[in-house]
């Protein structure tokens, strides 16, 4: 059996998905974003990425606590039973 | 080098006794100075919890007025404050609680033209202001000063917490690079947020402030806090210092303050700028129209909870990150008035259906506050 990733949502993704985690399988970041946006739907991919189908820069993605920008970015690889968080940046105060 | 009085002694006594502390650290809390930026939701128990510590020099940054909406959240304002200004307010407040520190008021704006001389008074800032502009401009406030500046930020149940120190970790812009669209993540006016939740985050922020200050412990420096209160979830994330930083990184391009709204894609306080005069629609003739013009087509673009609170007849309601998807409910032909809480989310709502080939719309100016307060005084305001 398949061992599948565990997502973490945060902020507006949260909301929109109407749940804060769940699981998914993908081998890189960007299948699983991918995945995401068919899962949650339009309003979801909208947040996700920008007009050029580029994952938003306010939204922070870490592969087991680490920034994905500093791995491989969308090609960076993932496996079964890591954790993969989406954080976008809040202003409330 | 402060020395302490015996009612000082007594009022300190639970910090000098513990050994972390000591007489030596209520002294460098007593020699510290502390700029809160912003004292809404964070800055209430952030800078109470500063003055109660001890904290020689607390400076406190805001202009706005204390409102009825403030008061589930602000503690620093009672009910009977609704109006006044919350610097003098909460000055006041402060200083009843501990008269051994000064307290100094700056009733303006945060700005690019401000920002570096108030802050650079102070050994830390605290940032707890309530939008992405002056996020940025605090930012670049404490890398070109090189002072912490000690960071919460909150959304509905969450909060996150770092402390930005750019000589020893990363910074906002290293963290988040690029702001995100107007519209894109809702405000506290926008999304709602516990009120309890500043508390919590607040309470966070002004320990950080206090371990900077007396050098003990591990700050939160490279390290992002991120609480949930609904499951009530503490996680940790470590954070980079990016070497591409425009302001902190190898090569920095930023070298002074710059025009933060500008930068966030916001015009704060003139939104209908981008619209012309034809697309906006003042209240009362939107009065007069909803009764010559059955056709007229009402769109509310805010999210169903407001909707709750109150609502006009009639009304189409499609909360606006939804509306990109559901376009095919609505005729490029109809004759459409789109309204939010003030304006702001509708004016972006019909620069978006204007993009999309819309013929006639047009945003209802000031919102449905407006219209309560020019034509429909039965409508709560929220
Ligand atoms: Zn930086």
């Amino acid at each position: 059996m398949r061992m599948s990733i565990k997502i973490l949502l945060y902020g507006n993704l949260a909301s929109i998905a109407g749940i804060s985690s769940t699981n998914i399988d993908a081998n890189t970041v960007s299948q699983l974003l991918d995945a995401l946006a068919i899962r949650y739907g339009e309003v979801f991919r909208e947040k996700l990425y920008d007009s050029n189908g580029k994952p938003r820069r306010f939204i922070n993605i870490y592969v087991n606590g680490k920034d994905y920008r500093f791995l491989k970015k969308s090609d960076t690889e993932i496996f079964p039973n890591d954790e993969v968080s989406l954080i976008p940046a809040v202003s409330g105060g | 080098m402060q020395t302490f009085s015996k009612d000082e002694i007594k009022r300190y006594s639970r910090h000098l006794i513990l050994p972390e502390v000591g007489i030596s650290g209520q002294r460098k809390l007593k020699d510290a100075s502390v700029l809160c930026i912003g004292i809404g939701g964070l800055g209430s128990p952030l800078s109470m919890y500063l003055a109660a510590a001890g904290v020689g020099r607390i400076g406190l940054v805001d202009f706005d007025l204390v409102d009825y909406s403030n008061l589930q959240r602000q503690i620093l304002y009672s009910t009977v404050d609704v109006g006044k200004l919350k610097l003098e307010v909460a000055a006041e407040r402060l200083r009843a609680l501990n008269p051994e520190v000064e307290i100094v008021q700056y009733n303006e704006t945060f700005n690019s033209r401000n920002a570096l001389k108030i802050s650079s008074d102070y050994d830390i800032i605290a940032d707890g202001t309530d939008n992405f502009p002056t996020r940025y401009l605090a930012n670049d406030v404490s890398v070109l000063l090189g002072i912490p500046n000690v960071y919460t930020s909150i959304f509905r149940f969450e909060g996150q917490a770092t402390v930005f120190h750019s000589k020893e970790g990363p910074c906002y812009r290293c963290l988040y690079p690029e702001p995100p669209p107007p519209g894109m993540v809702p405000n506290c006016a926008e999304g709602g947020v516990l009120g309890i939740l500043p508390g919590i985050m607040g309470t966070i922020q002004a320990s950080e402030v206090i371990k900077l200050i007396l050098g003990v412990g591990k700050p939160l420096i490279g390290r992002l806090l991120l609480l949930n209160a609904l499951d009530m979830s503490v996680r940790e994330i470590h954070t980079y210092k990016d070497p591409e930083c425009p302001i902190c990184g190898e090569r920095p391009t930023i070298h002074e303050l710059t025009d933060y709204e500008k930068f966030c894609g916001v015009n704060v306080g003139s939104y209908n700028n981008e619209l012309e005069s034809d697309w906006i629609i003042q209240p009362e003739e939107l009065a007069s129209e909803i009764i010559k013009n059955p056709k007229l087509s009402l769109i509310d673009v805010r999210n169903p909870p407001e909707w709750e609170i109150c609502n006009l007849p009639n009304v189409h309601l499609i909360p606006e990150q939804e509306l990109p998807s559901r376009l095919n409910e609505l005729d490029k032909n109809d004759d459409i008035v789109v309204y939010c809480k003030s304006g702001v989310r509708s004016s972006r709502a019909v620069m978006m259906l204007k993009v999309a080939g819309f013929k006639r719309v047009r945003n209802l100016n000031g919102g449905i506050q407006a219209w309560s307060e020019k034509v429909d005084q039965s409508i709560p305001k929220y």
